[in-house]
């Protein structure tokens, strides 16, 4: 069967392996930015700051524009997501892409290998209560669950969180936890059956794509400290590598550099061809399939359903249902490591998670931490109400001690939330602009207020308060979870998808990206994402 | 032909608004008048063209306006002016203007005032009684106008609403109450565009004076009630406080201590006169399709938690600053990073780290002093000095003026540090230290930070009234309150 696939994120190159693995033809359509090449690859951390010949060109970019400052006006200030230069290209947007914002403030990437080529590695399997809106349960995911963790490398153990992540096969063995979270760690091992009966918390290690004992040709983490710069020799896991498996298969024909616009369809429903544009010439090209499978995130499906639809019957429909988690930043001083020095070869990225039972079990929220290493100062410093010289002097005495927690909540699907198409925004070729709109729901102050004392009294008690003041809740689009638009249905409605995710509108369409997910639960979706993309592949061709 | 129009105060709050939706449009020709060419942007084909000038010196603009057709006039000063200085920008620039326009054989006016023009009692508010004056001067100008008034304007960048959500996260609001309880009438800023629009499409310049509100009008209490729910997900508490007493405190503290006051005498004004919109056509017609005040509220809630801008995705691209550096500039600015790398980290900078602060301070638009207000030139200065001064000038400013020039080049210089060798060492510096010594260092950079804080403020708060008391160049032009 020859199969053509829009999107090289997380999703669209796992669908394609197991496709590829089961001799099925695939053609895979991407605007594939690709990744520039690695600085000084040996080096650690603060090896870059001495041998590189421009650090300052690498960590703040060509123009300075990673240095965060304040806007000269109030209420100008942009959220500031920590991205360094080095993955700028993830964001590289092509041209022929433009949205309108109400609400809603996403990233988008073009990049090969999708937004989660600048992910943080979180991969956490749904159970059965998260999964309780979907038109399976967790038995079904936990072969495709365990199959992606063979493929991507995920360490993890049990511990007392592992009760909030249902078992699957494949985990590693987990990673050295450096020495904040160890002491966190060790902290609620002292005081655990108190803590989890009066918080209805729990602490754990978290689930990181990232190797602890070597896979193929990947090493494993040699705790180089250059987590959030790109990791140098892939140790942790992003979506390029397994795009770089799929090119070593003679059955997969991948064409970066093209902008999939829209798909003709014919007067039957189905799907005629792909129209995709060359990003150098704007030469427009058409493809037949017997499938089509998209891939390329929500924002990028529902645009390229928006248009086709637009394109072939001259209407705009709504694709109600957009889904993000809300994320709150809130930064604690962990008071066991102060006067202690911090580790710069470590893993950067949360080594520790959180989880709070809400009042029903898919509600639960999921927090993870990440202890202050190499990060990038200056953000931090500026922060402070202080002259620059006493911040620094603060920062390196407590900057040992510093950590974040970020606490993920769960979404669900509302009219009020949606993408369409904007006719008063039309660009250069006659086509209207992405619009997308959200609001969140109503008491959601009532469920972050509850979920912040919950964590200020639960860290308190670890010896780790919460710093007063600090906790920022980040505009919607920050998490880049962006689902539902598409949603799986066993009911054949309209903008929807069967539970194999093949489209109830347009019939040789499937879709496997986020889109497809009716609820979006508090932990990180990625990993479910690839193993839903898998089990589609693995039943439905 | 496209109508040609010239637009004053077209960088404030309801100016952007209006450029955005005329600019776009083939029926318009548009010229706006900036004190400053905008720093990177270069006028598009077709988009508005910038006319440098200066409202009180017609010469600046004369040649622009012949051919103009109509004029909207939204500049005016606002917010903690000087009496002098409302007087200066709202009535003799509005009487210069009008000069220029007769001059120029411009036809039509487009005034836009405010709701206070027409407040009963304008005690101590020289805003409104100098925006009452500028009315007076257009109606008797024997130009075809039209006067709008609006109300309280919201929208995601207005003054007053950012105002109003730092109140209302508070705990208890305050609500200053006189002699009875006043109403408000809020509208969107769009909605005040969508009527400038209007006006411009039509050949309404009747002489006419338009309120113009939202959709409906309510108490002020009933508004900050919404607004608190909106922020917080629960009413809050109101602490009601006398308005006569506070405003005859704030009066006779005015001259003196202006720059420094959070509220004057006369912007209390708001809370002892209605300001609801009069009924009329334009107010009808867009009352129709204007969302209600409650989700206007939650809307504005939202949107501000969401960050939403309409454009960005990802990172925003540093603006280029356009003129070159020169050597003057560059001489300076060395010597600066000599100064505050000695400052902050005890040691001299290197060449490179030099070459990246010029060139880093260059495109984010810190390089050339002459840009700096009177206050900012201070601060730099200082700064410049000597480490003792440096670090008073910087205590000040981090508690107090966290948005100026000083703490943006002295972030600048920090992140350049923190990435370059050798000063990186000053931030990653693997220590161990007991606990003793480090809560010893800790209280140590409290004492330091805390006595630069008072030198700093010793220095620079009489630094900042006098400046304030100086300025001999008009205050921000911005369209009406």
């Amino acid at each position: 069967m020859k199969i053509l696939v829009v999107g090289s994120g997380p999703s669209g190159v796992h669908f394609a392996l197991t496709a590829l693995r089961k001799n099925h033809q695939v053609v895979m359509l991407d605007v594939g930015r690709a990744r520039p090449a690695i600085a000084l690859p040996d080096a650690d951390f603060l090896g870059l700051k001495q041998q590189l010949d421009d650090p300052a060109g690498y960590f703040l970019g060509p123009d300075f524009e990673s240095i965060s400052l304040p806007a000269p006006e109030p209420g100008n200030d942009k959220e500031y997501y920590g991205l360094p230069p080095s993955k700028d290209y993830v964001f590289d947007r092509p041209e022929p892409f433009a949205m309108r914002l109400d609400g809603f403030s996403p990233l988008v990437s073009f990049a090969a290998g999708g937004l989660a080529e600048s992910w943080t590695g979180g991969s956490y399997p749904l159970n059965d209560d998260e999964l309780s809106a979907f038109p399976f349960g967790y038995e079904a995911m936990a072969p495709h669950y365990g199959e992606v963790a063979e493929r991507i490398g995920i360490a993890g153990g049990q511990d007392d969180l592992s009760v909030c992540f249902p078992p699957h096969d494949h985990l590693q063995p987990m990673l050295d936890l450096d020495e904040s979270g160890a002491r966190l760690l060790a902290a609620y091992e002292r005081r655990r059956e108190r803590l989890s009966a009066k918080y209805k918390a729990r602490l754990g290690r978290s689930r990181q794509a990232v190797l602890s004992t070597p896979k193929g040709s990947r090493q494993s983490c040699r705790y180089c400290g250059r987590c959030l710069w790109g990791c140098p020799n892939g140790a942790f896991y992003t979506p390029s590598l397994t795009l770089r498996e799929c090119r070593t298969y003679p059955n997969f024909e991948y064409v970066p550099n093209v902008f999939a616009s829209h798909l003709e369809l014919a007067p039957s429903g189905a799907i005629e061809h792909v129209v995709s544009y060359d990003l150098d010439g704007g030469a427009e090209t058409r493809r037949m399939a017997d499938a089509y499978v998209l891939a390329c995130g929500t924002l990028s499906t529902s645009n390229l359903v928006l248009r086709s639809i637009y394109r072939s019957r001259k209407e705009i429909v709504r694709l109600t249902g957009l889904m993000d988690n809300r994320q709150v930043l809130a930064p604690f001083c962990n008071l066991s490591m102060l006067g202690r020095s911090f580790n710069p070869r470590s893993y950067q990225y949360h080594q520790l998670a959180f989880g709070i039972e809400a009042s029903a079990p898919d509600r639960y929220v999921h927090g993870q931490i990440t202890t202050l290493k190499t990060a990038t100062a200056h953000p931090i410093l500026r922060s402070l109400p202080l002259d620059l010289k006493s911040s620094i002097g603060v920062f390196k005495a407590l900057r040992s001690s510093l950590a974040v927690l970020n606490l993920n909540f769960c979404d669900w699907r509302r009219e009020t939330n949606y993408l369409t198409l904007s006719p008063e925004h039309v660009d250069a070729h006659g086509w209207p602009a992405l619009s997308a709109r959200y609001r969140p729901p109503p008491g959601e102050n009532e469920t972050i207020r509850a979920a912040c004392a919950t964590a200020r009294g639960f860290f308190w008690d670890l010896g780790a308060p919460l710093i007063p003041g600090m906790a920022h809740v980040r505009p919607m689009g920050s998490s880049v979870h962006y689902s539902g638009t598409l949603p799986m249905s066993t009911e054949r409605r309209a903008w929807s998808v069967s539970p194999t995710c093949q489209s109830h509108d347009i019939e040789n369409l499937f879709i496997v990206d986020g889109s497809v997910m009716p609820f979006l639960p508090a932990k990180n979706l990625t990993f479910t994402l690839m193993a839903n993309a898998v089990r589609v592949a693995a039943t439905a061709f | 032909m496209p109508q040609s129009i010239f637009v004053t105060g077209a960088g404030g709050f309801i100016g952007q608004g209006l450029v955005r939706k005329l600019a776009p449009s083939a029926n318009y020709s548009l010229k706006v008048l900036t004190r400053r060419p905008r720093l990177g942007v270069t006028s598009q084909v077709g988009g508005p063209q910038e006319i440098t000038g200066d409202l009180l010196e017609p010469a600046t603009y004369r040649d622009a306006l012949r051919g103009c057709e109509t004029v909207v006039h939204l500049a005016a000063a606002t917010g903690r002016a000087t009496p002098k200085d409302y007087e200066r920008v709202n009535v003799e620039g509005t009487r210069v203007l009008i000069e220029a326009c007769k001059a120029a054989g411009v036809r039509r006016f487009l005034h836009v005032s405010t709701i206070a023009a027409g407040y009963a009692d304008q005690s101590y508010y020289s805003y409104a009684k100098t925006k009452a004056e500028a009315e007076r001067l257009v109606r008797e100008s024997g130009l075809e106008f039209v006067i709008v008034r609006p109300t309280l304007v919201l929208g995601e960048k207005s003054p007053i609403w950012n105002t109003l959500l730092k109140i209302t996260k508070l705990p208890v609001v305050p609500l200053f109450e006189g002699a009875r309880p006043v109403s408000v009438q809020p509208i969107h800023v769009d909605d005040v565009v969508r009527g400038l629009v209007r006006l411009v499409e039509s050949e309404s310049f009747k002489g006419e004076v338009l309120e113009l509100g939202g959709p409906r009008p309510l108490a002020f209490r009933a508004f900050l009630a919404l607004t608190q729910q909106a922020v917080r997900d629960k009413p809050g508490k109101l602490l009601r406080i006398p308005l006569g007493p506070v405003r005859l405190m704030l009066a006779a503290m005015e001259p003196i201590a202006r720059p420094l006051m959070p509220v004057t005498a006369g912007q209390l004004a708001v809370f002892a006169n209605d300001s609801i919109a009069a009924p009329n056509w334009l107010q009808t017609e867009l009352q129709a399709t204007m969302p209600s005040t409650e989700e206007l509220i939650t809307t504005l809630v939202d949107q501000g938690r969401s960050g939403d801008d309409g454009l960005g995705i990802g990172r925003e691209k540093v603006r280029r600053e356009t003129r070159p550096l020169t050597d003057q500039a560059q001489r300076t600015l060395q010597d600066e990073c000599r100064a505050l790398t000695t400052y902050l980290v005890g040691t001299a900078p290197n060449a490179y780290i030099e070459a990246q602060y010029a060139r880093a301070t260059h495109v984010h638009g810190l390089a050339f002093d002459e840009d700096f207000s009177c206050f900012d030139r201070t601060t730099v200065r200082l700064a410049r000095s000597n480490r003792i001064t440096a670090r008073a000038a910087d205590a000040y400013c981090g508690l107090l003026h966290r948005r100026g020039i000083l703490r943006r080049k002295l972030i600048v210089l920090t992140a350049i540090l923190e990435h370059v060798a050798p000063t990186y060492a000053a931030f990653d510096r693997v220590e161990t230290r007991s606990l003793a010594a480090m809560l010893l260092t800790l209280a140590g950079h409290g004492m330091v930070s805390g006595l630069s804080l008072l030198l700093g403020a010793a220095v620079l708060l009489p630094t900042k009234l006098y400046c304030a008391l100086t300025a001999r160049s008009a205050p921000r032009a911005r369209s009406a309150q």
